[in-house]
């Protein structure tokens, strides 16, 4: 995957979701910064739980959303990838 | 001698042992010498046989009875811990999250024994199992379908997940949804399962609190909010929408939010049918569970509505179960009934 499109940089956005709280929680990244590791698990997520329609889940476990250019990852929890745990930390309250 | 052996749940005979007639009280105190020293033996057994687990199966216990145990996860996430940090059968824990967790379980099962004669998640005496210190700063709190998981949150957004019984009751509460109508939890049926474990997560807190409908707060959370959370909980009943700074749960169908996020809006939608009960309950007045709360639980052990179950068959199911366990033109029937028109489900 190209850091960038057009000479654009690609900006990967975060969204975690779900939880007893149901809080949604945003952070975005410039996709380049990340690293290499990290841009492995980040395309793992997109070819293992690709598109934008969410399955059924487990009650109150969260849910992360990976949004890249016009790709997106709807990841259940227990299949987050402990190489992007660092990303987690940059996670903010943001409006549902 | 005569006894009345095991099948007498163990509260009844503490009952005659303190108001019945002097024989009774005799045949009671003998029964429950027995009882305790059976089980001590078996405890005693398991100690030696040195497994938890068989320990936990050897006390065996009289419905009207949990059969307790927290663990501690010590931060870790990916299995079972085997740590335990108290049981039925031993004293308060040093460690205050686990004693929190302990008298939680205690009090969500007390409620359901108590008002539904529902032994435990599954009415079958399972044992409630937790586990607190669940990962690191962990922001959350769930049931993973054999035990409940209590993170210490982070300080920020959350403090504690034990520190709410209100949080415990929603929890436990997924089991018995589990466990009566499986609702898939995805879209509608997934904010009908929300719906309902803080439905019973409030009484579980109200009933605790001795309140009635009109006393109660009808917040989900309270209590366990950090310093970033501007607030004062996670969700309200009363006034969706209105429990902390950014909160945008609706109270009507016109406000229902489509989204992909959150299991298709499980935690937002979940307002709708959470209004629903409450106005419900207050028109009803009195204790919520005496009416509103026995109306929900008869539709969910009866298993009137199946797991896709959306708002519309479930307020369908509701009302036609207000009538049927309290009367056609009833009060209860009605107020179920204008509860849902005002939420415009129906």
């Amino acid at each position: 995957m190209s850091p960038s499109r057009g000479g654009e940089q690609l900006e990967l956005e975060l969204e975690r979701s779900g939880g007893f709280a149901g809080l949604f929680l945003r952070a975005s990244f410039q996709y380049s910064e990340l690293s290499e590791s990290e841009r492995g698990a980040v395309e793992l997520c997109f070819e293992h739980w690709p598109g934008s329609d969410p399955g059924a889940g487990q009650p109150d476990r969260f849910c992360y959303r990976l949004d890249l250019a016009e790709r997106t990852a709807l990841v259940p929890e227990a299949h987050w990838p402990q190489a992007l745990n660092a990303l987690l930390t940059a996670l903010r309250p943001a409006p549902g | 001698m005569r006894s009345y052996h095991f099948i007498v749940p163990p509260q009844l005979l503490e009952q005659r042992a303190l108001r019945g007639s002097a024989e009774e009280r005799e045949i009671a105190l003998a029964t429950l010498s027995i009882d305790h020293s059976i089980r001590a033996g078996r405890i005693q057994n398991a100690l030696l046989a040195g497994s938890a687990q068989r320990l936990q199966l050897a006390v065996t216990r009289g419905a009207g009875r949990p059969d307790r145990t927290v663990f501690n996860a010590r931060h870790r996430l990916d299995t079972h811990a085997t740590s335990v940090l108290r049981t039925e059968e031993g004293q308060p824990s040093a460690d205050e999250a686990a004693n929190e967790a302990f008298d939680g379980l205690g009090a969500t099962y007390g409620f359901y024994w108590d008002v539904f004669r529902r032994d435990s998640i599954d009415n079958a005496a399972l044992p409630l199992l937790g586990e607190v210190h669940f990962g690191e700063r962990y922001d959350n709190a769930f049931w993973d379908g054999q035990r409940m998981m209590f993170g210490d949150g982070d300080g920020q957004l959350f403090t504690g997940f034990t520190k709410a019984i209100d949080v415990i009751g929603h929890e436990l509460t997924h089991g018995v949804t589990e466990a009566t109508l499986g609702l898939r939890y995805l879209g509608q049926p997934g904010a009908l399962n929300e719906s309902i474990s803080d439905v019973f997560g409030s009484m579980v807190k109200q009933y605790q609190l001795g309140q009635t409908a009109e006393q109660a707060d009808w917040l989900i959370g309270a209590g366990i909010l950090g310093p970033v959370m501007q607030g004062q909980a996670l969700r309200s009943m009363k006034a969706p929408g209105t429990a902390y700074e950014g909160d945008n749960q609706p109270g009507s169908m016109s406000g229902y939010v489509s989204t992909a996020s959150d299991n298709g809006g499980v935690h937002l939608n979940s307002g709708i049918p959470n209004h629903a009960f409450y106005l419900a309950a207050v028109a009803l007045g009195g204790h919520a569970w005496d009416s509103a709360g026995r109306i929900w639980y008869e539709v969910m052990v009866r298993g009137a509505v199946g797991p896709q179950a959306g708002f519309v068959q479930f307020a369908q199911a509701t009302t036609t179960m207000a009538a049927s366990l309290f009367g056609l033109g009833s009060a209860e029937a009605r107020s179920v009934q204008e509860a849902w028109r005002e939420t415009q489900v129906l």
